[in-house]
């Protein structure tokens, strides 16, 4: 019985799948947490601070899904090792979750550029 | 451009809404300047969405019945990729450049003028409405706003009690307005006329009949009227209104409604200052009449069911039309109602 | 097991023993006459959960017409202020949580064994649990219409008009708890599709041969697992402030309108994908199938898939562009909605590849596929339309939004579902359904719907808004909405043809089907029974009916897996999650009274609540947890010698740790209970950002030393459960040390909230005085809500344990247990930090 036991091994290979957007995600909520706790803050909003937190967490997200897109292109890396079709087949869902999960964060982040922060409906 | 698009909305009022001849409610007919900003961004919608429905349908039509050729290429993974993936991203990169764009503009809008503030609480079924005179004296209103035209107004939107939403379509975008919470709304008339609002936030009962009107009048006018508005209500004059207000204030409504220059001070229902003056009673469900408000103060529970006011139905008849005269008079002198 | 690719041998042998397949109908044969409410078989609780389901769909519809009535000329009285307000709140609400997540899931009861070539569901019984709860609840909630009970508040309940102060009537309460309720079967129903996708698949169905409907149920039941939590958290907020006036939402003591909506919308809109992501997986077995040729872009369609799963998350704010959010962050969520768009446009493009790669034939379920088409993309170009922040502005509760979201749902939804009926009727029936009334059907809808909903976008333009009961004649909305009723009413004679089709032609339940009538490839498509396929293939591609030509056949020779029953039970085997390797041999539980009792002694316990009366509740609450744990008594059965299942497999009868499926159910619940606590401590800080000045000052809260004696609490009793698995005995029993520990176990988690609750109370707080007091004791609340379980469970733990059930070899009822005591510790361990580490950070 024992033998059988792989530990979690499964459950984390499946859950490799989800990073990509996963990141997206996490980006968003960063941004919109950023964004609620400097305008809740006493001094709301009056510094430049929003703009330095949109670029860092950008550019980390970003950086995370190109060394992820990277190492779609290394077989039997960070893939489940199985028979050799479904980890290609693993490796291309995640390269192309990858992109669009980087539209994604290129989008959340594009209107950091054109709007103050904190300023309400007209 | 403008033309073209008053063409447009003519065109969609007449031929596609079957000839709609009232355009007081709608954003397609924009009378203020966020409207229309908003508007030519509908248009620009509405073009979009035909043009990447017509390419679904042509690439569906293709796909069934088309030539070899073109149902080889729509086959491919590649097209997929193209038409799903690439295509949306230029499109609505540009979309949503323009739309945070516009989202700029209308923040900035107005935003270094002196603008009229006016606060507006929405209450369950009606607008409480407050100016400022210029000697800083607080007037009130209820649902009915009057503006002056080419000005900027500040709304400042609060709730009493639950949620409620201030939209007048033909002046702009509406906001919602939250229990605990002031929130901001800037509209600019571009001229005169009478422009109807709903509540758009569903808020229980009669949500249905929470309408609004908002009337932009010239700035002079306005001012006038403003000035007037701030002094206390007439006097009764004749015999009858004397007795009404006599009843007025004995029948308690004094306790629910103001009457200023009165003993009549409640803060609960509308102020009546200036009842004469509008144009409707019960918000919009009837108009002013003589009738319509014995018909209100005594079968209020059916024109607007659920509404914080009883039934005054121990009222004799004549002492009703006595109401009614006292409540019609109270009017500022020379108000053009 | 080998490369199941290449098939040199058939696993099992012809000819069959003469009985053996006797057997296996015997061991699977559903309870006869009124005792079928016993059986837990997924085709018969997928017929009753369909069924209903499709009841609620009529019952909603109807009153959809009721208010296209009312709405047909200005000014009407045909009903009144409050009656429509009561019927528009219940046609939302039970078209969204009586009829969309329950028809989509039980869809997928239905279906997704026979897909994935299992015998059943892997918890069976908590499938009929969960059908049972639904439908007792659910009628018993859509019954409070006719005593003018039912809630008035919209479907989305917006505080503080749904508080007591102004919906001081029942109605919001028969919303807070029978839709909670309906959720936690939802969850049910969601953790059983989960575990049955990824584990009880056909040897060799790997995740990228997996049909595409499994993919999308496993993603929906994955999005249900994370969404659902925060509209129960809300429900659970609300309630309390209803019930004993803590203030969540009351803005005068720190509480926040808006976190509802906040909470709400973030299950609100993933709801909508929720929704429409299961009927794309039916349009993605359907298409293929009418077009003959497989699917173009598959691994396209999985990737669009998870990006929607992902990005329907981060779209909740979308609701709220005119509540007054800065516009930089509704510009988030509008680049957010733009995200979600490409997703959708990939599987679009995908279908339409599809039937350009073969010929599409021109059957019920293509017109309806077709219709879908039109009519969603239309949805989805409105719904760009209204992710423009400046638009929405305008058209925010309007009809344009009531058009644009019919035309996502019933689009997105309905006109799938019924390409899906029509398609797999042959699958489950003695007959097909008619194609020549199948063909009015849906012109009929078509038309109808577009007659219907497309004018509604012009009344929303022309400014009509959205649950207003009446309008005046001078708006002139009259001509577009008597269009609309119309057209309604068009839709409506579409339904009564498609029911008219059913009594016609439906005859399930025989054994034998009208079979494979459209030459599908998929695993349904075999000769299934109650148990499924006579015998379970090995599949070597996504469309294995396709590639491999004698499958059928062969399978129903009973060539395969498991002929027959080996150990004279229900049983199906467990594969890996991802390879689809056999693993072990399920046993399954047959037909039982304990589910039905079960659901319904629950569906009592929160209906008595509803109407305060407390005992009678209680009295069925305790009911329905004997019942738990009579049905659970039988669970885990004892391990046998390991079997054969045929080509010389042996596989054993008993699985623990990660592989055993119950292991996947219990780390999915917990997820669950992560999504709520985290639900929670976003309301906490969410909150703080509002109303900050309600905090205590740091010397007024509780003593830090309170927070670290209960954290030292929560650590031993982790320590001690540890301490417990180690002594766990063989099967030679020796002292009674592991029911000790466990006792003692349990005893500290109870003794550890104790303690909190008595220090904050010392410390002056009170949950009704305000908000921070409120959230100090909403932690104490979810954290009771757990340990109440923890301890029923650990005395079910003991019980089995002295009663020999319980021992090394047979430990997953005590493995589970552990999960959760540990999870529990965990959160109880956040929640100190956050109530009492918080307030001292910030302030």
């Amino acid at each position: 019985m024992s033998a059988d036991f792989k530990g979690i091994r499964p459950l984390a290979d499946l859950l490799r799948l989800f990073i990509a957007p996963a990141i997206w995600l996490a980006h968003l909520g960063a941004l919109y947490a950023a964004e609620a706790l400097i305008c809740a803050g006493p001094q709301r909003g009056h510094d430049d601070k929003m703009s330095w937190i949109v670029f860092l967490f950008t550019v980390a997200a970003l950086m995370c899904l190109i060394i992820l897109a990277v190492r779609t292109f290394r077989p039997g890396d960070g893939v489940p090792r199985s028979s050799g079709q479904t980890s290609a087949w693993f490796r291309r869902i995640t390269l192309l979750l990858a992109v669009l999960s980087g539209s994604g964060v290129i989008w959340t982040s594009l209107p950091t550029a054109f709007l103050p922060v904190c300023s309400s409906a007209p | 451009m403008r033309h073209a698009r008053s063409f447009a909305t003519i065109v969609a009022s007449s031929v596609v809404l079957g000839g709609c001849g009232r355009d007081v409610q709608s954003m397609l007919a924009p009378k203020g300047i966020q409207a229309e900003q908003i508007a030519v961004l509908a248009w620009l919608l509405f073009g979009f969405g035909i043009f990447v429905l017509a390419i679904v349908i042509a690439a569906t039509w293709l796909a069934i019945g088309g030539s070899a050729r073109s149902r080889r290429i729509l086959a491919q993974e590649n097209t997929v990729l193209t038409l799903g993936i690439a295509f949306p991203v230029v499109t609505l990169t540009l979309l949503l450049g323009y739309g945070v764009w516009l989202t700029r503009a209308l923040l900035d809008t107005d935003r270094d003028q002196n603008a009229v503030g006016i606060e507006v609480v929405g209450e369950q079924w009606w607008w409480r409405v407050t100016y400022l005179a210029p000697d800083g004296t607080p007037v009130a209103s209820a649902n009915e706003i009057r503006i002056p035209v080419a000005t900027p107004i500040a709304f400042k939107l609060k709730a009493s009690d639950v949620i409620h939403s201030f939209w007048v379509p033909s002046l702009g975008g509406k906001v919602d307005m939250i229990p605990g919470r002031t929130t901001h709304l800037r509209l600019t008339a571009e001229r005169p006329g009478t422009y109807r609002g709903q509540c758009a936030e569903y808020c229980g009962g009669a949500h249905a009949l929470m309408a609004l009107e908002v009337i932009a009048m010239p700035a002079s006018e306005h001012a006038a009227w403003l000035r007037r508005a701030a002094m206390p209500a007439r006097a009764p004059q004749s015999d009858i209104e004397q007795r009404g207000q006599h009843l007025f204030l004995g029948a308690g409504c004094g306790a629910c409604h103001t009457v200023r220059g009165t003993a009549a001070a409640g803060k609960l229902g509308p102020d009546l200052t200036q009842m004469g003056a509008r144009r409707s009673v019960g918000i919009d469900t009837m108009p002013l009449t003589h009738d319509n408000l014995v018909r209100f103060i005594t079968d209020g529970q059916h024109v607007k069911p659920g509404n914080l006011m009883p039934e005054f139905r121990f009222l004799q008849p004549p002492e009703l039309d006595a109401l009614a005269a006292y409540l019609l008079s109270l009017k500022a002198m020379d108000a053009d109602g | 097991m080998a490369d199941t690719a290449t098939i040199s041998s058939y696993p099992s042998t012809l000819p069959r023993p003469r009985d053996e397949q006797a057997a296996l109908e015997a061991v699977w044969a559903s309870p006869r006459s009124w005792r079928i409410v016993t059986d837990v078989n997924n085709t018969v609780i997928g017929y009753f959960y369909v069924g209903t389901a499709m009841l609620f769909f009529l019952l909603a519809g109807t009153l959809a017409l009721l208010i296209r009535l009312q709405l047909a000329v200005p000014s009407n009285t045909f009903l009144s202020q409050e009656t429509y307000n009561q019927i528009f709140t219940m046609h939302g609400t039970v078209m969204m949580f009586l009829f969309a997540v329950p028809v989509v899931e039980a869809m997928g009861i239905l279906l997704l064994p026979q897909m994935l070539g299992a015998r059943d569901q892997p918890f069976p019984r908590l499938g009929a649990f969960a059908f049972w709860a639904y439908f007792v609840g659910g009628l018993v909630f859509f019954s409070t219409l006719f005593f003018d009970l039912a809630p008035s508040g919209g479907w989305f309940m917006y505080p503080p008009l749904t508080s007591s102060q102004f919906s001081p009537n029942i109605g919001a309460d028969f919303w807070l708890l029978g839709i909670g309720f309906i959720e936690i079967s939802a969850i049910a129903g969601a953790i059983e599709i989960i575990v049955g996708v990824l584990r009880t698949r056909a040897p060799g169905m790997t995740l990228d041969r997996m049909p595409m409907f499994a993919w999308t149920m496993l993603i929906f039941a994955g999005m249900i697992v994370f969404a659902f939590p925060a509209v129960i958290l809300a429900t659970i907020l609300l309630e309390l402030e209803r019930a004993f006036g803590w203030p969540f939402f009351i803005a005068a003591k720190g509480g926040d309108a808006l976190l509802w909506q906040h909470l709400f919308w973030f299950f609100g809109h993933p709801e909508v994908y929720i929704i429409f992501l299961p009927a794309a997986g039916m349009v993605s077995m359907i298409v293929p199938t009418m077009a003959g040729t497989p699917l173009v872009g598959y691994r396209l369609v999985v990737v669009a898939l998870i990006a929607t799963g992902f990005f329907s998350f981060g779209l909740w704010v979308h609701h709220m562009f005119t509540t007054g959010i800065p516009a930089l962050s509704l510009s988030f969520f509008s680049a957010a909605s733009m995200a979600v768009s490409l997703p959708s446009g990939i599987q679009v493009f995908a279908w339409i590849a599809t039937i350009a790669s073969g010929r599409l034939r021109w059957t019920t379920p293509s017109l309806f596929i077709l219709g879908f088409l039109f009519i969603f993309t239309l949805g989805g170009l409105t719904g760009v339309m209204v992710a423009m922040v400046p638009f929405d502005w305008q058209v925010h509760d309007t009809y344009f939004v009531v058009a644009h979201f019919h035309y996502v749902l019933v689009g997105g939804m309905v006109f799938p579902l019924f390409a899906a009926f029509h398609y797999w009727a042959p699958a489950f029936s003695g007959r097909a359904l008619s194609e020549r009334l199948g063909k009015w059907t849906f012109w009929l809808m078509f038309g109808g719907f577009n007659i219907a909903f497309f004018p509604m976008h012009l009344a929303g333009l022309m400014g009509m808004p959205r649950r207003v009961y009446t309008y005046p004649a001078v708006m002139e909305w009259g001509v577009l909405n008597m269009v609309s009723t119309m057209g309604a009413f068009l839709f409506a004679s579409g339904i009564a043809l498609f029911l008219i089709d059913l009594a016609r032609n439906l005859r399930p339940g025989g054994s034998d089907t009208a079979g494979n009538i459209w030459n599908g490839g998929t695993l349904e498509w075999l000769h299934n029974r109650e148990y499924g396929p006579r015998s379970i293939p090995i599949v070597t591609s996504a469309d294995p009916l396709w590639e491999q030509p004698h499958l059928a056949r062969d399978v129903d020779a009973g060539r395969y897996y498991l002929p027959g029953s080996i150990t004279g039970r229900r049983e199906t085997i467990v594969t890996s999650p991802i390879e689809a390797t056999p693993q072990y041999l399920l046993r399954l539980p047959g037909p039982g009274w304990t589910p039905f009792l079960a659901a319904n002694f629950t569906a009592a316990f929160f209906m008595l609540l509803t109407v305060k009366a407390v005992t009678l509740a209680l009295i069925s609450g305790v009911l329905a947890v004997a019942m738990l744990v009579v049905w659970m008594w039988d669970s885990d059965p004892k391990p046998l010698e390991p079997v054969d299942i045929g080509g010389g497999i042996k596989l054993t009868t008993y699985a623990s740790g990660s592989l055993s499926h119950s292991w996947w159910a219990m780390i999915v619940l917990l997820l669950v209970a992560g999504s709520l606590y985290l639900a929670y401590v976003f309301s906490y800080l969410y909150l703080w950002t509002v109303s900050p000045q309600f905090w205590p000052k740091p010397e007024a809260l509780a003593p830090v030393a309170s927070a670290v004696l209960s954290a030292f609490l929560l650590v031993s009793g982790s320590a001690i459960l540890v301490a417990a698995g180690r002594v766990l005995p063989h099967r030679s029993r020796s002292g009674r040390a592991f029911e000790l520990l466990t006792g003692l176990a349990a005893a500290i988690l109870l003794a550890a909230l104790i303690a909190e609750v008595s220090a904050q109370s010392q410390a002056g707080q009170r949950p009704a005085t305000d908000i921070h007091g409120a959230l100090v004791f909403t932690a104490a609340f979810l954290q009771g809500q757990i340990a109440l379980p923890i301890l029923v469970m650990a005395g079910f733990v003991i019980a089995r344990s002295l009663g020999g059930r319980l021992v090394l070899e047979r430990r997953v009822i005590f493995d589970n247990f552990s999960l959760l005591y540990h999870y529990t510790i965990g959160q109880s361990l956040l929640g100190l930090l956050l109530v009492h580490g918080f307030p001292r950070l910030a302030g």
